[in-house]
């Protein structure tokens, strides 16, 4: 009967389930009979994990799954916001001639298949994992791709639209940005890109780390961008494939703003939609996008006024009646058109 | 360094931590394995359910904090895809838990520890080999992975007093098996300890 009532109480210990009291009962029921002591001990050892034979087929299917976990990109949460305030910045805005981009893509057509694309749709903003670690933020409107061989032999990736990179760092396998009218090197830092294929020009924002540029037109342009600098380079939207004769660009330092932690070209990020010293035009374009509208001008010379400001994204009519504040205009909204008038 | 189940599952969900989901899947994918193993008695398939299992945990790891046991969230789930698995390639075959095969673990004692003759090394696993099928699993279950009662229950879908009574049965079944060895052993390992 002792024996059955130790084999009893060991099963309670091993499964989690014994009282303190049955703990005791076995340990006096053990420490009286040193055959039955000598017959736990052994119970109690078998089934020991094998952790050799754990690791190493933990170690390969890991590879298995690690390439299959980015393949949904994640909806932006408010909640990420504190991942800013820990990270370095670097924003890098640029923005694409559509010819080249069409162009580069008929021509690796037959590895399209093999080419992993993340996209954000007009009026949203979408968050996304990089196989390497890296997190992604595309702006409304943006497209991201890159091929099988990301995070094995290249970090890669093509751009159209605007993005925002957080880097993993990864000295061995440097990150490179590919627009159509540069490559932008960064090796694990914060970063930002736009890429709009119907802008006029592109922008390279750094807040904070290092980046080098190299126009794509003339590759013995690099330029070399410290925190706070930003490059703007003048395009030409809607131009074909053919080289420009020269290229158009420079340096500035980031427009100050009272609140340090704004950053205008990465407000997007938060919700925000932010322009500084920018046509109504350009200012329009941003919101076409991020409320999946179509904007148009009764007024042309509307255009050309020059507007700066900042608010939260909530509503297309919110929108257009906090602008309204800054210069007087009009404005009717039919379904996804709205029509702006003096 | 270890790392609470909690705080990897709070990063995964709130930071998309791969690292961290890669701690969660090193920490739990063997004996996983083993479990799908036991259903579908082959290694691929096996070895393809389990990840594919992680895959989707990850892919809805926004509602990590939604699942309240992890663990056997996890086992249930291997056990499910087994299941669907065996479903569709044997239409004429019932599974069930007694006729599992469980041959495949490691279930030997910690020999460096114990000192234990070859002979007694081999009794042993003798001794595990004649378990019957739902017995052995729940004694690996218990034993090598870890998992309480309650959470064995919830895995296979029986009462708590059911993995009790079963391991109890393991216990008894193993004890009598080695009962011959244990007066000369118990005698040997004092006779070294002067």
């Amino acid at each position: 009967m002792k024996s059955e009532r130790i084999a009893a109480l060991l099963a309670k210990r091993a499964g989690q389930a014994a009282t303190i009291e049955e703990l005791e009962e076995l340990d006096r029921l053990l420490a009286a009979d040193r055959e039955a002591a000598w017959l736990a001990g052994i119970v109690d050892a078998v089934g020991t994990r094998n952790e050799d034979a754990a690791t190493t087929f933990a170690t390969a299917g890991w590879e298995q799954v690690a390439g299959k976990l980015t393949v949904t990109p994640a909806p932006l949460r408010r909640k990420a916001a504190f991942w800013w305030a820990a990270a370095a910045i670097i924003g890098v805005i640029l923005s694409a001639g559509i010819g080249w981009q069409m162009m580069q893509q008929r021509k690796t057509a037959p590895l399209a298949a093999a080419r992993q694309q993340l996209a954000a749709p007009l009026g949203k903003t979408v968050k996304a994992l990089l196989p390497d670690g890296t997190i992604v933020w595309l702006n409304a409107g943006s497209n991201i791709s890159y091929d099988a061989g990301f995070n094995h032999n290249n970090r890669n990736i093509t751009v159209t639209g605007e993005i925002f990179l957080d880097v993993t760092k990864n000295e061995a396998l440097p990150f490179i940005v590919h627009t159509s009218n540069m490559d932008v090197h960064v090796l694990g830092t914060c970063f930002n890109i736009k890429a709009y294929e119907d802008d006029t020009r592109s922008e390279v924002t750094v807040i904070g780390g290092k980046v080098q540029v190299i126009m794509r037109n003339s590759p013995e342009k690099k330029v070399i961008l410290l925190p706070h600098e930003k490059l703007v380079l003048a395009v030409k939207p809607n131009t074909t494939a053919a080289p420009q004769a020269h290229v158009n660009f420079q340096v500035q330092g980031l427009a100050g703003t009272a609140d340090t932690s704004l950053v205008m070209e990465t407000a997007w990020r938060d919700q925000k939609l932010a322009f500084m010293n920018e046509t109504f035009e350009e200012v329009a374009r941003k919101m076409e996008r991020q409320f999946n509208v179509t904007i148009s001008f009764e007024d042309e010379n509307m255009k050309r006024e020059i507007l700066s400001g900042v608010f939260e994204k909530e509503n297309i009519n919110k929108a257009l009646q906090l602008l309204q504040m800054i210069t007087p205009f009009h404005y009717s909204i039919d379904q996804q058109h709205v029509y702006l008038s003096k | 360094m270890h790392v609470t189940m909690e705080a990897l599952l709070y990063r995964i969900q709130f930071h998309d931590d791969q690292q961290a989901f890669k701690a969660l899947y090193q920490q739990q994918v063997f004996p996983l394995y083993q479990f799908a193993f036991a259903f579908l008695k082959q290694r691929q398939p096996a070895e393809e359910i389990v990840n594919d299992v992680f895959v989707k945990l990850w892919e809805k790891r926004q509602q990590l904090d939604k699942i309240h046991e992890i663990k056997v969230y996890l086992y249930v789930a291997v056990k499910n895809a087994a299941l669907n698995y065996l479903r569709k390639a044997t239409i004429f075959t019932e599974t069930d838990l007694d006729s599992l095969h469980v041959q495949h673990f490691r279930l030997e004692a910690d020999t460096a520890q114990l000192l234990l003759t070859h002979e007694l090394q081999q009794a042993i696993a003798a001794a595990i080999q004649q378990l019957p099928p739902k017995c052995k699993l729940i004694f690996k279950l218990v034993k090598q992975d870890e998992l309480s009662y309650k959470e064995v229950a919830g895995i296979l879908g029986i009462s708590p007093k059911t993995v009790d009574a079963q391991l109890t049965i393991a216990m008894k079944k193993l004890a009598a098996h080695l009962q011959p060895f244990a007066g000369a052993e118990s005698i040997k390992q004092k006779a070294k300890s002067y």
